[in-house]
């Protein structure tokens, strides 16, 4: 155990992460382009059309994907806030700052194609669901975390800030999951289950695992772009970043 | 407008949805394309201001 926690503390060292991050980017982006290109292809062209919702269903392909990262980046954000609040650590503090903006451009890219299949589906682009107001409310919180980051003059006290902002949104995760069982609402239950029979036709589901696996690489993938530059930003003055950015040092 | 784009039926809609995903994809990529670029531009001037003050 002891051992492990010397690998991590090792690994949250600036220059390593930044290293190691750098050697992980390019797989990720493989396997993006992989899973994603694929699963869109089939979805939009070959997937058969759904035989209540015709051809809209295919938007299903982008939203559903969406929707469990904007909760997986939601989830993630949190964690690296604990660890910001317990550790202090310079690396989770930034990962909460720079998980922030993706997190909320998955869940706005989730309300709008959901608007999206909402109105040939539903007849409305929107209506105050509590499935369609929790993922609003999800969107407000990764915006309250952006703006909390950013308030402060001490950059590291405004990412503490954000931290505790994200833990306290957690409470948000199970009222959107459970939302479709806890309320008669206009959004339909799960589609894919882990425990027990998908309602969804196996033509159709492997498409839509596979632009799911796509969403995580390339939220992953993003997230360590953004990471190594805030990094850089926040290590301006250290030897490494100059190296890395092919610069004098800045003591030169 | 909206009337237009409705009419035009089902795959207006999915198509609207796949190009939110590619504008936000762009976004995403010129954003952080961008971010490093600055980074590098104000820690260049940061350090040309330096020698500067101290003469080098």
């Amino acid at each position: 155990m002891q051992k492990f926690w010397i690998w991590l503390t090792r690994f949250a060292s600036p220059p390593v992460f930044y290293r190691v991050a750098g050697l992980w980017r390019p797989w990720l982006g493989l396997a993006t382009l992989l899973f994603g290109v694929p699963a869109l292809i089939y979805g939009l062209f070959f997937a058969p059309a759904d035989y209540l919702q015709g051809e809209s269903y295919r938007i299903i392909y982008l939203h559903v994907p969406a929707a469990w990262v904007s909760m997986l980046a939601y989830v993630a954000m949190a964690t690296a806030g604990a660890a910001a609040l317990i550790w202090h650590t310079k690396l989770s503090e930034l990962a909460v700052v720079s998980i922030a903006p993706l997190g909320a451009g998955f869940t706005a890219l989730t309300l709008l194609t959901g608007m999206l299949w909402g109105r040939p589906t539903w007849g409305a682009y929107w209506v105050w669901d509590a499935r369609l107001t929790s993922e609003l409310v999800l969107l407000f919180l990764y915006l309250g975390v952006i703006g909390l980051a950013s308030a402060y003059g001490d950059a590291r006290r405004g990412a503490r800030a954000a931290a505790l902002l994200s833990l306290v949104g957690l409470v948000n995760l199970p009222i959107i999951h459970y939302s479709v069982h806890w309320w008669n609402t206009l959004h339909q239950g799960s589609t894919v289950r882990i425990f027990g029979e998908s309602s969804i036709d196996g033509s159709m589901l492997w498409a839509l695992l596979a632009s799911a696996m796509a969403a995580k690489f390339y939220f992953a993938w993003s997230l360590l772009g953004r990471l190594r530059l805030q990094l850089l930003a926040a290590e301006s003055e250290k030897a490494w970043v100059a190296k890395a950015l092919n610069l004098e040092p800045a003591d030169a | 407008m909206l009337e237009w784009f409705e009419s035009m039926g089902h795959w207006a809609f999915i198509s609207a949805s796949y190009a939110a995903m590619v504008i936000a994809i762009a976004i995403d990529l010129i954003s952080q394309r961008l971010g490093r670029s600055g980074l590098t531009l104000r820690l260049q001037q940061q350090r040309a201001r330096r020698r500067l003050r101290k003469g080098i």
